[in-house]
């Protein structure tokens, strides 16, 4: 019994620690002030990312289920796809942040007034962007079994007001 | 063994000697750190010779170990003061965020030393010195440990300070970068040395254990004279004013280019604003 009792939180740790790890990862990798270029700045927008709002809505399953010669396997390999892109976009989220938050901190040390204020704020607004991302992973992980992932648009919302410190920065 | 001993002492005072001189040449007087490591390094030599200048004075009834506990406590106070002021000076590369930088720097200063003490109790349980009939020994045994723990503190404000640093795209000036990871070896190594020495060599005063301390004080030796030479060799009065960057390092070749982006960013970033006031 008491093996069991061992065990248990053990297989639990490794467990939360192999979810957990790749997810840090990708969200404490230090982005080059060089990734920031222009080009990508001006096209920017939070905007590019509402599709992921819609990519795992239930409608399209339930339309797929509704066609003559609906199988099974095609509504797993959808969602599959799916779910990959999802991810995909994900990342894609995470890194712009990390691009839009360094150029943000670079601004922050470089001004003339004190800008401690802002510079807590964007303290703040990257711990609640990362336990949204990390709430968003859990919830994609029961996205296998045909739940929606929440908190997406929380994520994309967190972006935009990260978007929205950089342009108040720059314009200070 | 003593004749590495002697020879690591004479090799270690004459770096610090070589080393005060060049930091107190260094023309700089706004960054008052170079004075508060030049005073260290000189306390540090003073501590070395101090128990032959009193010895003199008290003809022999002066026992070394109350002055080596009143100088221990005195160097914790030079320790922290340097630790203090580089961490200042180094945040001071971040000027538009001062106030953040010393909100975080009296925060992480405080937690650093009450955590570092907090493991003084567990170590001293350790080393048996409980059991000593001399509670001199015992005094010296506490001293030890809680110079480990200064040294523990310290590595900890500078290592929270250095991380801090690397979280932003700054330069710093040259002879700060290298003052503060010349002291992160310096306090790491003395941390793990003299828990090394707690852990693995206490008890019973054996031949073997007394061997092995003796090993780790040569050890804490080579470290300093290690530390010391890196200074003296890449402290210089340039380093003062040249920049370096530590961590987000940009490729010299692309200097230049990142200047011009970095002024097209914000001629990027107000265009982008403006389309979407529109």
């Amino acid at each position: 019994m008491s093996f069991v009792f061992v065990l248990t939180p053990l297989v639990l740790f490794i467990a939360i620690l192999i979810f957990l790890l790749p997810v840090l990862a990708r969200l404490l990798r230090q982005c080059h002030l060089s990734d920031v270029t222009p080009e990508w700045l001006e096209s920017f927008s939070p905007l590019m990312y509402q599709p992921m709002e819609f990519l795992l809505a239930e409608e399209d399953f339930e339309f797929l289920v509704r066609q003559p010669g609906f199988e099974a396997s095609l509504h797993k390999k959808l969602r599959r796809e799916r779910i990959w892109i999802f991810r995909q976009y994900l990342n894609r989220l995470i890194a712009d942040f990390n691009r839009l938050h360094v150029y943000a901190r670079y601004l922050t040390t470089q001004s003339h007034m004190d800008q401690s204020n802002v510079l807590a704020q964007l303290v703040w607004l990257r711990m609640r962007f990362s336990f949204t991302v990390l709430r968003v992973e859990a919830s994609l992980l029961l996205a296998y079994f045909g739940y929606r992932p929440r908190l997406v648009s929380q994520a994309i919302a967190r972006l935009d007001e990260m978007n929205g410190y950089l342009h108040a920065l720059a314009a200070a | 063994m003593n004749w590495w001993i002697s020879a690591a002492q004479y090799a270690t005072e004459t770096l610090a000697l070589v080393l005060i001189v060049r930091l107190l040449s260094l023309r700089d007087k706004r960054e008052s750190v170079y004075v508060v490591f030049a005073l260290f390094l000189a306390f540090q030599l003073l501590s070395t010779s101090e128990y032959l200048v009193l010895s003199r004075w008290f003809l022999n009834k002066l026992d070394y170990r109350l002055v080596w506990i009143v100088s221990t406590v005195a160097g914790w106070l030079f320790s922290l003061s340097l630790v203090y002021s580089l961490a200042k000076a180094v945040l001071a590369s971040l000027p538009g965020v001062l106030k953040f930088s010393r909100i975080l720097l009296n925060s992480v200063f405080p937690i650093a030393i009450i955590g570092a003490l907090l493991t003084v109790r567990g170590e001293y349980s350790i080393t048996g010195a409980g059991h000593y009939s001399d509670p001199t020994d015992q005094f010296v045994v506490v001293g030890l440990v809680i110079d480990r723990a200064i040294s523990m503190a310290s590595l900890f404000v500078l290592v929270a300070i250095l991380a801090f640093i690397l979280w932003f795209p700054v330069k710093m000036p040259r002879n700060l970068a290298i003052i503060s990871v010349g002291l992160v070896v310096y306090f790491g190594s003395k941390t793990g040395l003299a828990l090394l020495r707690s852990y693995a060599v206490s008890g019973a005063i054996s031949r073997s254990s007394q061997h092995l301390r003796e090993l780790v004080s040569v050890g804490v030796s080579a470290v300093v004279i290690c530390c010391f030479l890196y200074w003296i060799i890449f402290i210089d009065p340039k380093g003062q004013t040249a920049q370096v960057r530590i961590g987000h390092s940009w490729r010299s070749s692309e200097q230049g280019k990142l200047i011009q982006q970095l002024e097209a960013l914000n001629l990027a970033l107000l265009r982008n604003s403006q389309r979407f006031e529109l």
